[in-house]
């Protein structure tokens, strides 16, 4: 093991002044983080990661890695030197692209395509204690972070924060996925922050079972899913009820693609829908184009919504632009007010279900979901177009991963581009 | 919204754990990480797979007569055939087709009474499927129910309440794997080339075994019977429930 560590050393301080000429700053840092050069360095991402210690950065050069990576080592970053030529090609045949069971772990600046189920999984739930709630308390890995991936065409999701808190999914491109796109599941509090991201062509944009505290969707694109965003509540995962996801400042549009891959019984042609979702908060999004539901707020299965705010959206093209469906015929603490629309069911929903939400009863809506069309394999959805790269990949020196800053993300938010 | 969740037809059938073969508690542990994966896998290896043939053997009815089935399932279009033994009397169903929203059974020896009645040869009744009401239609809501188009979620297996590993067997010839999907379900796989080759189910009660071997992936070519030859049943109606008031 020792001659082993012997000749890293050596290889690195060789690989270090062979690349200074192209701006790499920092292969060893003041504090003994290291940069791991693959295929330099290391032949594969896998072994990279094996090597790296608490602090490195594997940074990953141009070229495609056939492999799986399994990252148990706390607070490292892997780092593609080109967004777009850096791919992680699963063939159709392994799990996932990166599984990530450690802290601290960032993600960044590469592509994930063709994997069985995941591109990207930050996994929480790996190790539990014995009566313990993954998701929860000391049960939960802490502090992840996916930048300028790209996710695409993989078969379950594309990036998934699984029993994780404190994590940043951000100017991520995710397309392609026959369930959702990204997925932040079972976390009390998350403490998740989803933001500038563009989220495409799969069968849900963004999915968040179960997912409760501090969960922010903001500043996002979602286009062409067959389900725009989700906050959602489900006894198929622990921690139910979700609770306390602000979506707010998204361009949430044409959701009602039949290209896109579907989940068999899903959902089809909505934009937000807040299923059994409780106290969320919806706010200054633009909601368009949608053959069903600009905003919906629903049971789902046997959980009731309860006391969302749905307030100051602009919705227009849609079908029905705001929907209630009420399993008891209340109101449940729900509302809707300050909204820009012209349809809703019930009619006139602002008068019957204004913000605060009263008592009383709320009548039975016209509206009538949609029927899912077949969709195609998540194999044959186009490949997306290039996208843009991390600034700095070659010269920033690996930024730890911190929980996202607190703000109050629904007060700070604005419509979309006042389209 | 999303389905709850992948197994829902499954799950909505009444059927769990049916406990048979060797072995049982006293290998049981937890599912490993390569074990869950597979898990997660076998039913859209079924859908990939596109076909099998099976034969399966289950229960009419609680402590009711034995039924075989044997034939072929498209998993993609959920359509498929068998020809069937034993089951409900009189005039037992010998064959059965179906499409996703429609079976059409065949009773030959009811052929004298369903000619009377339409005045023409009848081979297949062709109706609705119930998978509430009639126990021919809920078992093959189970068939089409092994393949999906998305494999499953790891991360919830690992905590899907009664998933075990159960045993290593042998099942004709092969080396398997027996693990049980949440309570309800055993599955035998083989870790080598990753296929399900045999689904365990029963009824709340265990009083309605199924098993199902999948004995061979075929690509699937399922036969249309003559249109002059299948009466829909609402054209018979009562008539036909006097004639044959169990299924199977």
């Amino acid at each position: 093991m020792g001659s082993m560590k012997s000749r890293y050393v050596g290889t690195r301080l060789l690989v270090c002044v062979a690349v200074l000429p192209i701006g790499l700053a920092a292969c060893a840092s003041d504090t003994g983080a290291r940069t791991i050069n693959v295929p330099a360095d290391k032949a594969t991402i896998s072994e990279a990661v094996r090597a790296a210690r608490p602090g490195d950065l594997v940074l990953v050069a141009e070229g495609t890695y056939e492999e799986s990576v399994t990252v148990e080592t706390d607070n490292i970053t892997i780092r593609g030197v080109d967004r777009n030529a850096v791919v992680l090609d699963g063939g159709y045949r392994r799990i996932n692209g990166i599984e990530v069971y450690a802290d601290g772990v960032a993600v960044e600046n590469l592509t994930i395509t063709g994997y069985v189920q995941n591109g990207l999984i930050f996994d929480g739930g790996y190790e539990r204690e014995p009566g313990s709630t993954p998701g929860q308390g000391a049960d939960t890995l802490v502090g992840y972070r996916a930048s300028y991936v790209t996710a695409y065409n993989n078969g379950l999701y594309g990036i998934y924060a699984f029993a994780a808190r404190d994590g940043i999914i951000e100017h991520s491109y995710v397309s392609g996925h026959p369930d959702s796109g990204i997925y932040v599941g079972q976390c009390r509090p998350c403490n998740a922050l989803v933001t500038g991201n563009k989220v495409e062509n799969n069968a849900i944009g963004y999915y968040g079972t179960n997912a409760s505290g501090n969960v922010n969707v903001v500043g996002n694109e979602f286009v062409g899913n067959r389900l725009g965003v989700a906050p959602n509540s489900q006894k198929a995962e622990l921690l139910a009820p979700q609770e306390e996801t602000v979506v707010a400042g998204n361009w949430i549009h044409d959701n009602d693609n039949p290209d896109a891959p579907e989940i068999p019984r899903g959902y089809f042609g909505g934009g937000i829908a807040v299923g059994a979702g409780t106290k969320n908060t919806v706010t200054k999004n633009l909601v368009e184009g949608h053959d069903g539901v600009g905003i919906e707020v629903s049971p789902l299965n046997d959980l009731v919504p309860s006391n969302n705010v749905v307030r100051g959206n602009v919705l227009r093209d849609n079908r029905f632009d705001l929907v209630y469906v009420s399993a008891d015929g209340k109101p449940n603490g729900n509302c809707f007010a300050g909204n820009t629309f012209k349809t809703s069911s019930p009619i006139g929903i602002e008068k019957v279900m204004g913000c605060p939400a009263g008592a009383g009863t709320v009548k039975a809506g016209t509206y009538t979901a949609v029927k899912a069309p077949p969709g195609p394999s998540y194999r044959d959805v186009p490949a997306p177009p290039k996208q843009e790269n991390m600034p700095g990949v070659r010269t920033t020196p690996r930024t730890a991963v911190v929980a996202p800053a607190t703000r109050d993300w629904a007060a700070d938010a604005v419509v979309p581009g006042g389209k | 919204m999303k389905r709850l969740h992948r197994l829902a037809a499954l799950t909505v059938l009444p059927f769990v754990l049916l406990s048979c073969g060797s072995g049982g508690k006293a290998t049981e542990r937890t599912l490993t990480d390569d074990q869950l994966v597979l898990m997660s896998t076998v039913f859209y290896d079924n859908h990939l797979d596109k076909g099998a043939n099976f034969v399966l053997n289950t229960v009419s009815a609680p402590g009711g007569a034995a039924i075989t089935m044997q034939g072929q399932v498209d998993f993609v279009n959920h359509l498929g055939y068998a020809t069937v033994t034993g089951g409900a009397q009189p005039h037992p169903v010998t064959q059965v087709l179906w499409g996703p929203n429609v079976v059409l059974e065949r009773r030959p020896s009811a052929s004298a009474e369903l000619a009377d009645l339409m005045g023409r040869r009848i081979e297949f009744v062709a109706r609705t499927i119930d998978t509430a009401h009639r126990r021919l239609d809920a078992i093959i809501a189970t068939i089409n129910a092994l393949a999906m188009k998305t494999p499953e979620n790891v991360q919830l297996l690992r905590q899907k309440e009664g998933s075990a590993f159960l045993r290593n067997d042998v099942l004709r010839g092969t080396d398997v794997l027996v693990m049980r999907y949440g309570r309800r379900v055993i599955l035998w796989v083989d870790p080598v080339s990753r296929k399900l080759l045999r689904f365990e189910g029963n009824s709340a009660n265990g009083a309605m075994p199924i098993i199902v071997d999948l004995v061979e992936r075929v690509a699937p070519r399922i036969p249309s019977p003559k249109k002059e030859l299948t009466v829909p049943f609402d054209e018979l109606g009562a008539a036909f429930l006097r004639i044959a008031p169990t299924s199977p």
